[in-house]
């Protein structure tokens, strides 16, 4: 398995989301009020598992996205 | 119709495809991220395969469009592992289930959206599938929607999942390119 440490990065970091192909497929049937747009930046507001990161503003019935999907910005 | 567009051919495909696109009735493009190795089209470290529903060479070759004629074989692999995965067209009677919530039934009416996917498997938990199907979200899917699509219906097909978000993988997955036909998933059946 790749990347399986925990999340990096901390509440309140500004994080860009960089999805992976996967990743991005697999919210494809999620309406778009629950999809983070790819390139955008977003603030960290809760870590879940120690892996998966929920940013501001995010709802999806399948809770944070895996970290990797992330990248903190610059 | 269908054609098949290999991405680093985009500049002279597209004005091809603008001077055509008035005498085909219907036209759909996919784009094929791949490279062009011995004849096939692979994804990175792959080995080819032809199913018996893939396009062949002959029907690849009797596309209208000779110049991307070649890129229409399509073979692709898994670039990580020794499995394969194919482009193929359903036949009658094939289904397919989708793990996902229920939360997100309104979205299924319409048919699975372009780049959707399933897997073959229709009796997972929603542990299960997070394992198996690495998914990359926290909370496990808590529904499973049946799919039935049209025949002749593009898949890509990928018999092991890859290890991905911590997950396995592991399980056969399957990429709806093109999306389905509204009325072809059914609405959500709740799993533990």
């Amino acid at each position: 398995m790749n990347k399986s440490n925990k999340c990096p990065f901390t509440i309140g970091a500004k994080v860009v989301y960089r999805p992976s192909k996967k990743g991005a497929a697999a919210d494809v049937m999620a309406p778009l009020a629950e999809r983070l747009t790819p390139g955008e930046q977003y603030v960290v507001t809760q870590i879940q598992d120690d892996l998966y990161v929920v940013v501001e503003g995010y709802s999806h019935p399948g809770g944070g996205i895996y970290w990797t999907e992330f990248e903190l910005s610059h | 119709m269908r054609i098949f567009v290999h991405s680093l051919m985009f500049p002279a495909l597209w004005l091809l495809m603008l001077l055509i696109a008035p005498a085909a009735t219907t036209i759909q493009v996919l784009v094929v991220s791949t490279v062009e190795q011995d004849g096939f089209i692979y994804d990175a470290g792959s080995v080819p395969l032809v199913s018996d529903n893939a396009l062949t060479e002959s029907e690849a070759t009797s596309l209208p469009i000779t110049a991307i004629g070649n890129f229409a074989k399509l073979v692709a692999a898994k670039s990580s592992s020794t499995a394969l995965s194919i482009f193929r067209y359903t036949t009658e009677g094939e289904t397919f289930f989708h793990y996902g919530y229920a939360e997100h039934a309104a979205g299924f009416e319409s048919g699975l959206r372009p780049g959707g996917s399933a897997t073959t498997l229709s009796d997972l938990t929603g542990a299960e599938a997070k394992s198996g199907l690495a998914l990359p979200h926290a909370a496990p899917p808590n529904a499973v929607y049946t799919i039935t699509p049209k025949p002749g219906t593009l898949i890509r097909v990928n018999p092991v999942a890859e290890d991905l978000f911590n997950q396995p993988g592991g399980l056969p997955e399957i990429q709806f390119p093109m999306g389905t036909e509204p009325g072809t998933v059914s609405a959500p059946t709740l799993i533990r």
